[in-house]
């Protein structure tokens, strides 16, 4: 299983590295993200749960490191370019 | 030596106030002053405090102060000082004198530093037509700097961000971004090119945006800084007992900001912001994922968001692209009391 270490990341990263995850598993893929920061699990979780995402968290009380396993449910969770959307320069 | 100041920070800006629903609570448990000539206090959340000295002139109080935003120390200056000022802007006054705040750590940083960064402050000041006469400096780590400062406004006319009335068309000045793009930079995504952007961006006064409000009778504005754009907008929805729709898709994007997001590089501040708009706010069910978590990006030196009457916004748009402000957008529309006070939509 494809794990994500994001210990010792402070954000953005720890969501960088999961959507990354994301983009690459297929659908039905569960993949395990590790945070030890309570910020970080925080901001994961909202991130997943509006990507309609399924995960379970998993507490290690002795060395303080949260397990996410997360499930891809489907495959265009993850936000495609917007069509048409030119990004803007300010020159 | 060449000194980086970001390598002494993780959130610089404004994304670095503390969360607004733990400010809210504590501004609750302290007396509001009454006194006739407050003309506007904290009980609305406006962006400076107007205190009447006579029936002509008012002053216009405000102060702001962060760690460090880029690199180089005097760029952080102007960055600062034209920050601080923009409260002055967005409610309708003219600055015109300030005090530096200033956090420096002098047995880690070299003199210099220090010099540049007041520099910037004073150079900054200057053109917004500002005199510095005076400051203080504490001994502290990381760096921080800002300034206290004093305008003028007539009473009758300020600009308060509880002036939005239904009707009224939602006008932006500069486009979002610096937040995820200052994050971006940390992680090393954001391009030169967009960091440079960004930076030109936050050194832009609000003083010709604040001109053009004036010049069409504004009633109602703010500015868009540490909250995100939806933050600020259900500040001042709520503060004029309206209803607030955005277009999501309207709203100006700094360079690749929305491919950052894309990519995940959302700042952890944009969930604070979102936490504390979420009970108030409508997400539209199609709504962009990466257009939602940039509607609260904390903005630093941000754009000024007005409200103007429908049938002016075509003429306004057209002033603020002359004035500097080539992005200014439209970006929605004030609406009576409904279901919820901000609703962006898609």
């Amino acid at each position: 299983m494809r794990i994500v270490d994001a210990r010792g990341q402070k954000c953005p990263a720890p969501i960088i590295l999961t959507k990354n995850a994301l983009k690459q598993a297929k659908k039905g893929e569960t993949f395990k993200v590790l945070t030890d920061s309570a910020t970080a699990l925080n901001n994961l979780s909202r991130f997943l749960t509006d990507n309609k995402t399924k995960f379970t968290v998993n507490e290690n009380e002795a060395d303080g490191i949260w397990t996410l396993s997360v499930t891809k449910l489907i495959d265009n969770n993850v936000g495609p370019m917007l069509e048409g959307r030119e990004t803007l320069l300010a020159n | 030596m060449k000194i980086d100041l970001l390598t002494m920070v993780e959130s610089g800006g404004c994304s670095a106030k503390i969360p607004p629903k733990q400010l809210e609570e504590v501004l609750k448990l302290l007396p509001l002053s009454s006194d006739p000539d407050i003309l506007v206090n904290i009980d609305t959340h406006d962006d400076a405090g107007v205190y009447r000295v006579n029936d002509e002139l008012a002053l216009v109080l405000t102060t702001d102060f962060f760690p460090p935003v880029c690199s180089d120390p005097y760029e952080f200056g102007q960055i600062a000082a034209a920050n601080s000022v923009s409260d002055v802007y967005a409610m309708g006054g003219t600055p015109v004198v300030a005090l530096n705040i200033m956090m420096f750590p002098s047995a880690k940083l070299p003199v210099e530093v220090y010099t540049q960064i007041l520099k910037g402050g004073y150079d900054m000041a200057s053109q917004a037509g500002v005199r510095i006469i005076g400051g203080h400096t504490i001994d502290d780590y990381p760096p921080k700097y800002g300034l206290a400062v004093v305008g003028y406004i007539h009473p009758h006319k300020i600009i308060t961000n509880a002036g939005a009335q239904p009707g009224d068309a939602l006008i932006l000045t500069k486009p979002v971004g610096t937040g995820v793009l200052l994050a971006g930079q940390r992680m090393g995504m954001t391009s030169e090119e967009d960091l440079k952007a960004a930076t030109d961006l936050m050194k832009q006064l609000n003083r010709s945006g604040a001109d053009v409000m004036k010049k069409y009778d504004i009633r109602g504005a703010t500015d868009i800084t540490g909250f995100g754009l939806a933050g600020h907008a259900l500040k001042m929805a709520k503060a004029s007992k309206v209803t607030f729709r955005i277009n999501m898709k309207k709203v100006p994007l700094i360079g690749h900001t929305y491919d950052l997001v894309d990519a995940g590089c959302i700042p952890g501040v944009s969930f604070t912001n979102l936490d504390f708009a979420e009970p108030d706010t409508h997400f539209a069910e199609d709504l962009d994922y990466n257009l939602k978590m940039i509607a609260f990006d904390a903005q630093t030196s941000g754009g000024l968001l007005f409200c103007a009457p429908d049938r002016l916004k075509n003429m306004i748009i057209k002033d603020l692209r002359k004035e500097g402000f080539q992005y200014s957008e439209v970006i929605g529309y004030v609406t009576e009391p409904d279901r919820k006070i901000l609703y962006l939509d898609n």
